[in-house]
C-alpha cells in the first residue's frame, strides 16, 4: 500500500520515468558503441587489405597468396568478420589506361631483362559480423569490399 | 498557425504528457545528432584510410618501375663500359709512343693525340641511354613511364587524376621536381682521380662535390640507417637538410686509385681538363644517392550527400647499391617513407604554390597537409 502511494506522488513519478528511460537509454548507448564497432571493422580491414599488398610488393607473398596476411593483420578484430566469406580475387585493371600500359609492358617484356616488374589488382570482399543489434538487422553481415592494385620489383 | 492553436499547444505542453511528449522528442533529436555526426565521422575516417592505402599503393608501384630503370641503367652500362674500354684501349696505344718518350713530357701533344686517336665508340651508346633516361634533358621515355604507371595505378586504386607526383625531391630543384627524371648523370673520368682534400662528411651533386665538418651536420632520422648524416637543417647552405656520406678516417678517398695505376698523379692532374669531358657510365646524380617518388593523392569521397576530397602524401624511396656495371647483381630495393616537409623545402615551395592558385586554394587548405606551414 505504501509502495502503490510513494508511486502516486512527484518523486515516485519521477522514478518510474527513469525506470522506463534508462533501459532506453543503455540501448541507444549500446547501439552507437556497435555502430562504431562496424566503422573500426571497416577500417581495420582497408589496412589489413593494404598491409597484405604491401607484403606482395615487398616480395614476400605471391599475388594470389594474400589471405593469410589479411587475416593476421586484422588482428582483434577477426571476431567481427565471418573469415569463411573472406574472397581475393584478381581483377582486371578497371581502365582502359591500365589496360593498354599492361599491354605495352607484356609486349616489351618478351625482350629479356627489360621489364622485370608486375603487378596485380585484386578485388577483396568480406561480410562483416558487427554484434548484437546488427546482427538482428543484418544476419547475414555487412558486405564490405575494396579494391587495390600494386605493382612490385623484380616481379 | 492561429492563436486558438498556439493556445492549445502551450497548454498540451505544460501539462505532464505534454512534457513527456517535448521530453521524447529532445532525446531522440539528441540521439539522431549522435548518429548522424558517428556516421559522418566514421565514413570520413574510412575514406581517410582507404586514400592512405591508395597512395602508398600508387608510390610503391612507381619505386617498381623506377626499381626496375635503374636496373636498365646498370645493364646498359655494361654495354657503354665495353665501349669505353675499347675506346680507352684505342687512345692508350695512340698516346703510348709519346707517353713513354723521355721527360719533359710533352702534356698538351699527348691530350691532342688522345683527342684525334678517339673512336668515340661509346658515344652512340651514351646518346641512346640520354635519350631514353632523360639524363642532361627534361624528361625521357623511362621517367615518362613511371609517370604513366603511377597515374594509372593512382586511377585503379581510387585517386582522381590528376594526381601530383614529385621527383627525388630531397635534392631536387623548384623547376625540375615535378618533371619524370630519374636524377642520373653521365660520371666523367676525371672523378676516378684520387682527391687529396680532406673533409668528414661530403656530398655530390651534378658530380660536384661539397665538403662539410663534423659541426655542419646532424643527424638523418633515418631508420633504415640510423647512422646517416645531413646537413643541419638550419646550417645556411643550399644543401642544408641533404643527406652527406661519412669520409673514412676525415680522408676523402672517394675515386679511388684506379687512375694512379695507369700514370703519375702528377701527369693526370694536368689531363683534368681533358679527363672532365671524358664521360663514362651514367651514374647517380647525387651522393649519397637521392631516388625518391613523392605524390600527393586526392580521393574523393561521398559523406552524407556532400562530396570531400581526401589529401594524402606517400613517398617512396629506391635504395641501389651503385649503378655500375659491376653492381649488376645487387639487390635494389623500395620503401615507403614518411614524408618530412621540413626537410625537403622544395616540396614545401612546391606546395604552397599551388595553395596560391585559386581552384586548389580551398582544396588544399582544408587539407591536413600544410598544417604548419
Amino acid at each position: 500500500m505504501k509502495k502503490a502511494n510513494a508511486l502516486k506522488n512527484q518523486n515516485g513519478q519521477a522514478l518510474s520515468e527513469l525506470t522506463l528511460a534508462i533501459p532506453l537509454l543503455f540501448l541507444f548507448a549500446a547501439g552507437i558503441i556497435q555502430f562504431s564497432i562496424v566503422f573500426l571493422s571497416y577500417v581495420q580491414f582497408e589496412h589489413a587489405c593494404g598491409e597484405a599488398a604491401r607484403e606482395y610488393a615487398a616480395g614476400i607473398v605471391g599475388k594470389d597468396s594474400l589471405t593469410p596476411g589479411i587475416i593476421d593483420n586484422l588482428g582483434y578484430f577477426t571476431r567481427y568478420f565471418d573469415l569463411s566469406t573472406l574472397s581475393v580475387e584478381p581483377r582486371a585493371p578497371g581502365s582502359a589506361a591500365s589496360n593498354a600500359f599492361e599491354n605495352v609492358r607484356r609486349s616489351i617484356g618478351i625482350i629479356p631483362h627489360t621489364l622485370n616488374f608486375d603487378g596485380a589488382e585484386w578485388a577483396i570482399k568480406i561480410r562483416c559480423r558487427p554484434p548484437y543489434f546488427f546482427t538482428v538487422l543484418f544476419p547475414q553481415g555487412l558486405p564490405i569490399k575494396t579494391i587495390l592494385q600494386v605493382y612490385r620489383y623484380p616481379s | 498557425m492561429g492563436s486558438g492553436e498556439m493556445n492549445t499547444f502551450s497548454t498540451t505542453l505544460k501539462k505532464p504528457l505534454g512534457q513527456v511528449l517535448l521530453a521524447t522528442l529532445l532525446f531522440c533529436f539528441i540521439f539522431t545528432a549522435l548518429f548522424v555526426g558517428l556516421y559522418k565521422a566514421g565514413t570520413a575516417y574510412l575514406f581517410k584510410e582507404r586514400s592512405r592505402q591508395a597512395v602508398n599503393m600508387t608510390a610503391l608501384s612507381a619505386g617498381a618501375v623506377y626499381a626496375n630503370g635503374l636496373q636498365l641503367v646498370r645493364e646498359s652500362n655494361i654495354l657503354l663500359m665495353t665501349a669505353a674500354a675499347f675506346d680507352a684501349w684505342t687512345i692508350g696505344s695512340a698516346v703510348s709512343a709519346a707517353a713513354l718518350a723521355p721527360p719533359p713530357l710533352d702534356i698538351a701533344g699527348i691530350i691532342a693525340a688522345a683527342k684525334v686517336a678517339d673512336p668515340h665508340t661509346r658515344d652512340g651508346i651514351q646518346k641512346a641511354q640520354a635519350t631514353f633516361f632523360g639524363i642532361d634533358l627534361p624528361t625521357g621515355p623511362y621517367p615518362e613511364l613511371i609517370f604513366g604507371q603511377a597515374a594509372v595505378v593512382a586511377g585503379e586504386n581510387g585517386l582522381s587524376q590528376p594526381p601530383l607526383f614529385a621527383y627525388n625531391h630531397p635534392t631536387a630543384t623548384a623547376e625540375n621536381v615535378m618533371m619524370p627524371n630519374m636524377a642520373l648523370r653521365f660520371r666523367s673520368a676525371a672523378e676516378l682521380l684520387p682527391d687529396t682534400e680532406t673533409s668528414s662528411f661530403s656530398l655530390t651533386h651534378d658530380g660536384i662535390k661539397h665538403t662539410f665538418s663534423p659541426d655542419e651536420v646532424e643527424p638523418a632520422h633515418n631508420p633504415l640507417n640510423p647512422s646517416q648524416m645531413r646537413v643541419r637543417k638550419d646550417f645556411p647552405s643550399p644543401y642544408s637538410g641533404w643527406w652527406v656520406r661519412r669520409e673514412k678516417d676525415g680522408s676523402n678517398s672517394a675515386g679511388g686509385s684506379f687512375l694512379t695505376k695507369i700514370a703519375p698523379l702528377s701527369v693526370l692532374k694536368q689531363m683534368k681538363g681533358y679527363l672532365e669531358k671524358f664521360k663514362l657510365d651514367v651514374t647517380d646524380r647525387d651522393d649519397p644517392p637521392c631516388h625518391t617518388f613523392a605524390l600527393l593523392g586526392v580521393m574523393p569521397g561521398n559523406i552524407g550527400g556532400q562530396t570531400k576530397r581526401f589529401f594524402q602524401l606517400g613517398e617512396t624511396r629506391v635504395m641501389a647499391d651503385g649503378l655500375a656495371a659491376w653492381d649488376i647483381l645487387h639487390p635494389i630495393t623500395t620503401h615507403l617513407e614518411k614524408v618530412d616537409l621540413d626537410s625537403s623545402p622544395v616540396l614545401t615551395q612546391t606546395l604552397q604554390t599551388l595553395k596560391n592558385i585559386p581552384g586548389l586554394n580551398p582544396m588544399i587548405k582544408s587539407s591536413e597537409i600544410l598544417d604548419g606551414l
